[in-house]
């Protein structure tokens, strides 16, 4: 199973490019206080708004700081940010879901209409009045973004766990005495991996640009500490004159998106036992 | 066949209702299993044959309530499991257990041959979390299987190897009471033998009591130490197992029985296949009086309008219930 997984993976090219970047730009900025050349608040007032060169690969902005090292560090957060929010989010989709599919009736009508609830408030607003009071931190943005994102998870894991709890091992789970949660745990939600982590995946990509978003509206993560979405922000006035300071970051989230959604893409063909082998 | 009733089934109902429509308006009610009675001994198999959708799969659920009975009563060992807390009714299910039809449905294929039959024993907490490997070694060989197969994955396994995988999980508990809902129907005709003898043969080293649920007469003649026959969610025959074989007495025993090819030619010769007419009716919608009437070649005005009533019209000593007007 795990061959075959990994032979339909491997057939998309794009999704093991995407796998390759991801890992590569997730690494370096891991490795940010170790790779970096300067300090990410390092601001050098003789070298401001300086273009790419060789000591400065994609130059400086404004204070002097250097814009590589910001991209590594502001990496940091933004994909941090975006790992930390899509397990937030499919943690409490898949607890959602599972409980709504697997006891049915009122508990099922109950759970599916807050989801839709949630569905229906348009996010962005809410995101930014939730932010606007909160303190800007890095875990109430993961907290925010997460408790925005949970409703397609919740949705595919309930119609998933509808066909599982149907199988014949659960019946089995159930006649040898296993408790609700045990076989939820143990045998329905093992069983519905494959899109629970296609989700995943694709909430990585969709977390990071919220919190860019937030960046850029000045609701997130505040300076001095950088992110993709802030130093967006702060290139904004300068983006026809200083064009490196706003093409950088503006790249980063493009990549990393497009990449993480490749990946996302690629799984869920990959692991749905639907398709054939070919 | 000793002892008193381990299992007591009295009036047993299963019914579903039939929504449609946009507002889940009840419009019907399927009734899979409809009052249906009988005991099983300590130590007993009692065979249940009928055609697909009689409601014997129905009726085995509801006696373990892995599905719960619309109406009745099921007592195992004297206990109505319909009045056990669910925590009660949870420990309880040690004692009890189930084979599945399908060896490829039952096995959870994310857990480990080793972790699906070591479950029970994890819920259970029986013995010490470090005996329970040996226990599951055990069990493997009892049914057997190498025990290295504990490492392995369902995927890893033919049809009925994972039957016997089945097998061992149910009785890794010690259960005294085991449904077998047609352990071997799903499985290739030259292994069924095999698994059937395996079944005969763990029931007699570990006096076990069978509930065995098949349509394959041979397998359940030879299973067997009494039979009862289910059609549309009613049993409709249950005799001592020669006894039905030799001398049937409800119409639909007799039909079936006829469809079963004898191995001796010169009997082969004489068979006289009695062919039912039309389908089995919707158990949404079953005939007034006898059920089997619409397709029994022996029907009268009267069929139509009173049910049998399941009586013994067997010899002293010799119970045989059957449900007709006319036996």
């Amino acid at each position: 199973m795990r061959e075959l997984f990994w032979r339909r993976f491997a057939r998309r090219r794009a999704a093991v490019l995407s796998l390759a970047f991801f890992v590569v730009i997730g690494a370096a900025c891991a490795l940010a206080p170790v790779l970096a050349p300067f300090p990410f608040d390092g601001i050098d007032l003789d070298s401001v708004k300086q273009p790419p060169s060789l000591s400065h690969w994609m130059g400086t902005d404004d204070l002097g700081r250097d814009v590589f090292t910001r991209m590594l560090f502001g990496g940091r957060v933004s994909i941090l940010i975006g790992l930390l929010a899509a397990v937030v989010g499919t943690f409490l989709g898949t607890a959602i879901g599972a409980a709504a599919g697997y006891h049915g009736g009122v508990i099922d009508n109950v759970l599916m209409r807050i989801t839709d609830v949630a569905y229906a408030i348009p996010t962005l607003p809410l995101l930014i009045i939730l932010s606007a009071y909160s303190r800007a931190a890095l875990v109430s943005m993961v907290l925010i973004i997460g408790l925005l994102s949970w409703m397609t998870t919740a949705r595919v894991v309930r119609s998933q766990v509808l066909s599982i709890k149907e199988m014949d091992y659960v019946e089995a789970a159930r006649g040898m005495g296993a408790t609700d949660l045990r076989i939820l745990v143990r045998h329905i939600v093992p069983n519905a991996l494959g899109p629970i982590l296609v989700g995943a995946t694709l909430g990585v990509g969709n977390a990071i640009m919220i919190e860019s978003s937030l960046s850029f509206l000045g609701l997130g993560v505040q300076p001095p500490t950088p992110t993709w979405g802030n130093m967006l922000m702060d290139s904004q006035a300068t983006m026809v004159t200083k064009p490196w300071l706003t093409l950088f970051p503006g790249l980063a989230i493009l990549f990393v998106v497009l990449a993480v959604n490749f990946i996302g893409d690629a799984l869920r063909d990959a692991l749905d036992p639907s398709a054939s082998s070919r | 066949m000793s002892g008193a009733p381990l299992v007591e089934v009295e009036d047993l109902s299963l019914h579903f209702p039939v929504r449609q429509g946009l507002v889940r308006r009840q419009t019907g009610t399927v009734k899979a299993v409809d009052g249906v009675s009988f005991d099983i001994a300590s130590g007993e198999t009692l065979g249940l044959v009928g055609e697909s959708g009689c409601g014997k799969s129905s009726t085995g659920r509801a006696v373990l309530r892995l599905a719960r009975p619309t109406a009745g009563r099921v007592r195992f060992a004297g206990e109505d499991l319909g009045r056990l807390s669910p925590a009660s009714l949870r420990s309880a299910r040690r004692h009890m257990q189930m084979v599945f039809q399908s060896p490829f449905a039952s096995l959870n294929p994310r857990l480990s041959v080793g972790a699906s039959i070591r479950e029970p024993l994890d819920v259970h907490a029986l013995g010490a979390a470090g005996e329970r490997d040996a226990r599951v070694a055990e069990l493997l060989s009892l049914v057997g299987l190498d025990p290295g197969a504990a490492r392995r994955h369902p995927h890893e396994f033919s049809g009925g190897q994972r039957q016997r995988i089945g097998i061992a999980r149910a009785l890794a508990t010690n259960p005294r009471f085991v449904v077998a809902d047609e352990p071997i129907s799903a499985l290739d005709v030259s292994i069924r033998a095999q698994i059937v003898n395996l079944m005969r043969d763990l029931k007699d080293r570990l006096g076990l009591t069978y509930l065995f649920i098949a349509h394959d007469l041979a397998m359940v003649r030879h299973m067997s130490d009494r039979v009862a026959v289910m059609y549309l969610g009613r049993i409709v025959e249950l005799a001592s197992c020669d006894e039905l074989f030799d001398r049937p007495l409800h119409p639909y025993t007799r039909a079936l029985l006829s469809a079963v090819p004898s191995p001796d030619p010169d009997v082969e010769e004489g068979r006289i296949r009695i062919v039912l007419q039309g389908d089995v009716p919707s158990p949404a919608d079953p005939p007034s009086g006898c059920r089997f009437r619409t397709r029994c070649p022996i029907a009268t005005a009267r069929c139509a309008q009173e049910d049998p009533p399941l009586r013994d019209r067997g010899s002293p000593g010799l119970p045989h219930q059957v449900a007709c007007h006319f036996s």
